[in-house]
């Protein structure tokens, strides 16, 4: 059998934020179409490992690659990759004083120079996917948490990213509206869509995750596919989490 | 005393040809204070070496000395280094340099309240640091200010009277100039302040309307505010270590 080569790989991945070391040494690779749970508590340095992933904080040691390329942090190069990986965000961040639609259309059009009518077909049918196609022309200010969060979804996705990064993205939203956005994030999955996710729903990620990751203090303290991690962890740090989180 | 309505009468056409200078030299005033109060905006919102530092010193030299002064400057000074302008020139080139320096502290303010995590967002989507400038920062950092910079463009028309002092041929101007002819001074002086309150009033309630127009909270919340809303809405931290 042929090996199989990562799409996404993180080689001893190190930040820190003045004395405050958050990653020490974080290694992951990430399979086409697979889909990676980051579970963990808060301050174990899961945002922060996927915020180092598309460079919007600079990395103190170690290396991504993507494709078996190399990431080099610099602005252009930077600006290459984050076509290739796009980032949901726990707080939306649609730009409020552009349309649903626009806000789905500026990237492609001036980021990847696509002209509309190429975009615009797309655009709605994302929207259509995610369900808001009749919101196309509202801003987001004239949305639901859960609505704008779906359109950030459809954002991310019209710029057609080989990896989507999710940073606890129904963090911020009431309890009614997580549903809407999960299912979507499920058919995205069912789609075959590369994803890395930090939740603190573990219900959904023990449904829609191919392997868990569990994260403390800066480290990767257990993985697995979920029934090991969610059913029988390995470690006494995994066990401790799980029973005050579930 | 009498107040003689006959003569405000025969001299309003003339009264009117200075309006017309008057209007000339804010319009294009308040323009160019529009784009260098962004230009300088922008320039320190990005923080941007050496230029950063050049408008804070622009701005602090600016709003720290009389205009007259920079009018005296341009018009009796310059021609000293064998530059000679036109007094209409250095009117406009006065306030505009004037409007300019404090519209950028209007604009810092709106520039420095998008929030950061928009412009994270910009920047996970690929886009370059000019193109979340011009379709980020500054479409909201306007937006955010524009109330605070009609205050700005007000104050140019009204410093605009500053430039009788040149001789430039605006309302202010006529009505001095008539005064030391037919001694009608309060005639003269009540009237240019009864045009001078209608063009204000008529200035605020264009830019009033143009406030509303860039509100897109508006278009779904009767009365709220860009300025709270948009802030209070967008405005969550960005900056998380977990």
């Amino acid at each position: 059998m042929e090996e199989r080569k990562p799409k996404l790989s993180i080689r001893n991945l190190q930040k820190q934020f003045g004395d405050n070391t958050i990653l020490r040494g974080v290694d992951i690779d990430v399979y086409s179409q697979e889909v990676i749970v980051i579970i963990g508590p808060s301050g174990s340095g899961k945002s922060t490992l996927l915020r180092c992933i598309n460079g919007l904080e600079s990395i103190n040691g170690g290396e991504v690659y993507i494709d078996d390329c190399k990431i080099e942090y610099t602005p252009s190069a930077l600006q290459q990759v984050r076509q290739r990986i796009g980032m949901v965000f726990q707080s939306y961040n649609l730009f409020p004083h552009l349309t649903v639609i626009e806000n789905l259309l500026l990237a492609p059009m001036k980021v990847q120079k696509r002209a509309k009518s190429e975009v615009l077909p797309q655009a709605r049918e994302l929207l259509e996917q995610v369900g808001l196609l009749d919101k196309a022309d509202s801003y987001p200010a004239q949305l639901s948490g859960g609505q704008q969060q779906r359109v950030a979804i459809a954002r991310s996705l019209v710029m057609n990213p080989e990896v989507l990064l999710f940073d606890e993205v129904t963090s911020a939203l009431d309890p009614e509206r997580v549903r809407d956005v999960l299912d979507v994030m499920k058919d995205l999955a069912s789609r075959g869509t590369t994803m890395l996710i930090v939740t603190h729903e573990m219900g959904f990620g023990r449904d829609v995750g191919d392997r868990i990751i569990f994260m403390d203090q800066g480290v990767i303290v257990e993985q697995g596919p979920p029934e090991v991690v969610f059913g029988n962890p390995q470690e006494e740090r995994t066990r401790q989490f799980l029973r005050n989180a579930m | 005393m009498s107040f003689d309505f006959g003569y405000i009468i025969d001299t309003l056409p003339l009264l009117l040809t200075g309006l017309k200078m008057t209007l000339f030299i804010s319009v294009f005033s308040i323009l160019f204070s529009l784009i260098i109060g962004m230009g300088g905006a922008v320039i320190r919102t990005l923080k941007i070496p050496v230029l950063s530092q050049l408008v804070v010193v622009y701005v602090d030299l600016i709003r720290n000395t009389p205009l007259l002064v920079h009018v005296f400057f341009l018009y009796f000074g310059l021609p000293a280094f064998g530059i000679k302008l036109s007094a209409v020139a250095v009117g406009i080139i006065a306030l505009s340099l004037w409007g300019g320096a404090f519209a950028a502290e209007n604009f810092r303010g709106g520039t420095d309240a998008v929030p950061h995590a928009l412009i994270e967002s910009g920047q996970s989507l690929g886009l370059s640091t000019w193109q979340i400038v011009s379709h980020v920062i500054i479409p909201l950092g306007f937006r955010i200010s524009f109330p605070a910079f009609s205050n700005t463009a007000v104050s140019v028309i009204k410093n605009s009277a500053y430039m009788t002092s040149i001789g430039v041929a605006e309302l202010t101007f006529m009505a001095v100039d008539r005064m030391a002819y037919d001694f009608k001074t309060y005639e003269m002086l009540l009237t240019i302040a009864v045009i001078y309150l209608i063009l204000i009033w008529g200035t605020s309630y264009l830019f009033g309307r143009i406030e509303r127009k860039l509100d897109f909270n508006n278009k779904t919340k009767k009365g709220s505010g860009l300025n709270g809303s948009v802030i209070k809405k967008f405005g969550l931290s960005s900056r998380r270590t977990d």
